[in-house]
């Protein structure tokens, strides 16, 4: 009995990758097995984000649970598009004025979702920050005032296109919190319309 | 016989040296631990920036599963090409994912979808200065390029009809081969 040298290294290369494939399977399915245990660990696990709200989609069949209750706001397209900004939204727009009337019932929560050097350069009077960059970091000091589901919550970030606060938005949302907003224009047209600007 | 001589050839015997094929390997490792850093410490914010490739059937439980399992997979690659543990597989999954990362922006920027950071390294929403650099599509098309490239010629060398492993005679854990029987 005796080996062809030309085939016999070609097949045991054949062999490696079986072999090598077959780990791989098993590389994923513990990769699986173990973010999800990390995941059950966390504080704050992470779950599928819910239906968009039919007020915000205009198609049968949604949650609209958010409906109720809600102040005054347009609604947002929630057609994807092909800028940065996630195709989902859970929250309904909120112009300057709007804010400024609500900000004055003691519960409104207003949330700056930009990052703190962001915000330590200046923020909307009464605004707490919550970067969503660092949402897990700083969910517990920002829980204390999550009062109720239908509490009403304004979230804003840097200007009019970024996406923070929308997403900030839409995971609040998630978490059971059904009257969110968002601020038309962000800070800087907060700021543009020569309002009141708090500076830490 | 012509001999081989330039810096190609030392350079190619350098890369498949063992210690040079276990430099590569830290390599990729170290890259697997810098990428899944941020993921595994704020995976909403990693889950925004899937959402932004846009992929039509990637939502709701699919998409927290992947979320969730990429960075456990890069953490867990890390390990592998570190210690050589179940190594073919490691090599394997990350050359595949080198690929699918590579699909997933090149399908992004075809569409011409606005992705300012890939998500790949940081999940800061605007990365400035190098980092937006580092983070830019266009860097790691060529980037992932390269180290799919690694991974490739790592695995080659280690586990290929030509790697030193075979040559020197020793065998894989795997079970030899049948012989080759002439009819």
């Amino acid at each position: 009995m005796f080996t062809n040298p030309a085939t016999t290294p070609f097949r045991h290369a054949q062999a490696n990758l079986t072999r090598g494939l077959t780990q791989s399977v098993g590389i994923l399915v513990a990769s699986l097995v173990l973010a999800l245990a990390f995941n059950s660990t966390r504080e704050l696990p992470l779950k599928p984000k819910p239906k968009i709200p039919a007020e915000f989609t205009g198609t049968e069949g949604a949650d609209s649970t958010l409906a109720e209750g809600s102040t005054p706001g347009t609604t947002q397209s929630a057609k994807p598009s092909t800028s940065a900004a996630p195709p989902t939204r859970h929250a309904k727009d909120i112009t300057a004025d709007e804010l400024t009337a609500m900000a004055d019932d003691g519960i409104t929560l207003l949330l700056d979702s930009r990052n703190p050097e962001d915000y330590a350069g200046g923020y909307i009077p009464g605004a707490v920050n919550f970067p969503f960059t660092q949402f897990e970091a700083y969910y517990p000091a920002v829980s204390a005032r999550l009062l109720f589901p239908e509490q009403p919550i304004v979230c804003y970030c840097e200007g009019g296109d970024c996406s923070l606060s929308h997403e900030l938005a839409s995971e609040l949302y998630s978490m059971g919190y059904t009257n969110v907003f968002v601020l038309v224009g962000g800070f800087e047209g907060w700021v543009e319309q020569g309002r009141e600007v708090e500076i830490p | 016989m012509k001999r081989r001589s330039g810096i190609m050839h030392w350079l190619n015997l350098a890369l498949s040296s063992p210690i040079g094929l276990w430099i590569q390997r830290a390599f990729l490792a170290a890259i697997w631990f810098a990428a899944c850093k941020d993921k595994l410490l704020f995976p909403r914010q990693f889950r925004s920036f899937i959402e932004r490739y846009q992929i039509p059937w990637l939502e709701g439980w699919p998409l927290v599963l992947v979320t969730l399992t990429i960075p456990v997979l890069e953490l867990l690659l890390g390990f592998l090409l570190l210690t050589g543990f179940a190594l073919q597989g490691a090599l394997i999954l990350t050359a595949g994912l080198m690929l699918a990362f590579l699909v997933l922006i090149g399908q992004a920027a075809i569409r011409g979808l606005d992705i300012t950071n890939c998500g790949c390294f940081s999940v800061k929403d605007q990365p400035e200065g190098l980092a937006r650099f580092f983070d830019s599509m266009g860097f790691h098309i060529v980037f992932d390029l390269f180290l799919l490239g690694i991974a490739l010629f790592v695995y080659w060398k280690t586990f290929g009809p030509t790697s030193p492993r075979r040559m020197l005679g020793q065998r894989s854990s795997t079970s030899a081969p049948e012989p080759y029987s002439p009819q």
